[in-house]
């Protein structure tokens, strides 16, 4: 069924053309709260929080924005209040290791190696306050244009521009710190294996 | 130097001139702070393209469905609720409304002050008829009526105690027994 069909559908109270829509855009949307909460339990609840406000609100979605735009402009949002309610509590690099390392995984070897780039991007986004993080993840996540980031958030593109200039520069920096402190660890270890 | 036009040049992702790329590149050759921030932002952006979509664990759509139908019965239920109560609230606004404008209130509340007026009155009388009749009395009618009284007080209060001390008593054996 077309994407179209679908939202008409779910516009007349037809529940389980809303699940078809729910099937097709439940990666994206976890993909976006698991970026913004930073653990799995809280993206699951949060994409099953969205998808039941998009639901509730349907009448209110405009057909000539993108649905997708639509959608994540309300994940966004919520992940955003849920975060200005409870600050997302910084996480040790290990334990966020250790919390990551047990989920399944078919090839135990390319999952390492994503678990690693996984990690030190949700440590580094961690980091960022709500609001810029939420323009890096639409950015680069989904690549979305400066413009539908505009729509998606409802902020002007002068404020999506510094808020995405921002939060590079935070992630440049907190990646250099990083760096830094790994160089100092390694000559420290040379030095005491000396 | 005009390093916050650098910073920009090299985090903006703006499309540079060549002569713009080239003063960039100039610049990047003597500053160290530029050349490090260029290097972790493409390290950072590397990081960010290589870091895999987070999918949910399988059946969201199901527990979607499950989720669904558990808050549309209490949208439901929420919505009913909402809807007796303003009813009710509207009645009793109504009713009080009803009450001032006609004047009844005042009747009201004077015929609940007679009322009550009246119970106290019969206690009253009630209580000075059984002295009358008390002082005429052989004196062991009174007594034994009192004995028999204050028995009956002291009864009820001695079972009522026993099931409260049963009831506690049941309740720590219930705590005790592990559930299985």
């Amino acid at each position: 069924m077309a994407e179209a069909e679908c939202i008409k559908l779910a516009r007349e109270g037809d529940q389980d053309a809303f699940a078809q829509i729910v099937e097709t855009y439940q990666n994206p949307v976890h993909n976006l709260c698991y970026r913004m909460l930073g653990t799995p339990q809280a993206a699951e609840d949060a994409a099953q929080e969205s998808f039941w406000r998009a639901y509730k609100n349907l009448h209110r979605y405009d057909i000539k924005r993108p649905f997708a735009t639509w959608l994540l402009s309300i994940a966004a949002h919520y992940c955003i209040d849920q975060q200005r309610r409870k600050r997302l509590p910084t996480m040790d690099l290990n334990e966020i290791i250790e919390f990551t390392a047990e989920d399944p995984a078919p090839n135990p070897e390319s999952s390492l190696v994503n678990v690693e780039f996984s990690d030190k991007v949700q440590y580094q986004l961690a980091q960022l306050s709500e609001n810029d993080r939420a323009v890096l993840i639409l950015r680069y996540w989904h690549e979305y244009s400066e413009n539908e980031i505009c729509q998606a958030l409802s902020i002007s593109k002068s404020a999506v521009k510094s808020r995405l200039h921002r939060a590079r520069k935070h992630m440049a920096t907190q990646w250099s710190e990083t760096q830094s402190n790994l160089t100092m660890e390694g000559r420290h270890h040379e030095t005491q294996t000396i | 130097m005009k390093h916050k036009q650098y910073e920009s040049w090299i985090l903006d992702e703006a499309l540079l001139t060549e002569a713009l790329q080239q003063e960039l590149d100039a610049h990047l050759e003597v500053c160290e702070n530029c050349r490090l921030l260029r290097r972790s932002w493409i390290a950072s952006k590397q990081l960010i393209t290589q870091s895999t979509t987070q999918i949910p664990a399988p059946g969201f759509t199901e527990r979607w469905q499950t989720t669904m139908l558990k808050k549309c019965r209490i949208e439901k239920i929420r919505r009913y609720r909402l809807t007796l109560f303003g009813l009710i609230l509207l009645a009793f606004a109504s009713s009080v409304i009803y009450m001032l404008v006609s004047g009844s209130f005042i009747q009201m509340f004077a015929n609940g002050f007679t009322m009550i007026s009246e119970i106290v009155m019969g206690v009253t009388n009630g209580l000075s008829t059984m002295s009358y009749w008390l002082s005429h009395l052989p004196i062991a009618v009174p007594v034994t009526a009192g004995f028999i009284f204050f028995g009956m007080i002291n009864a009820f209060a001695m079972v009522g105690i026993f099931f409260l001390w049963n009831l506690k008593q049941r309740k720590l054996l219930a705590d005790e027994i592990p559930m299985e």
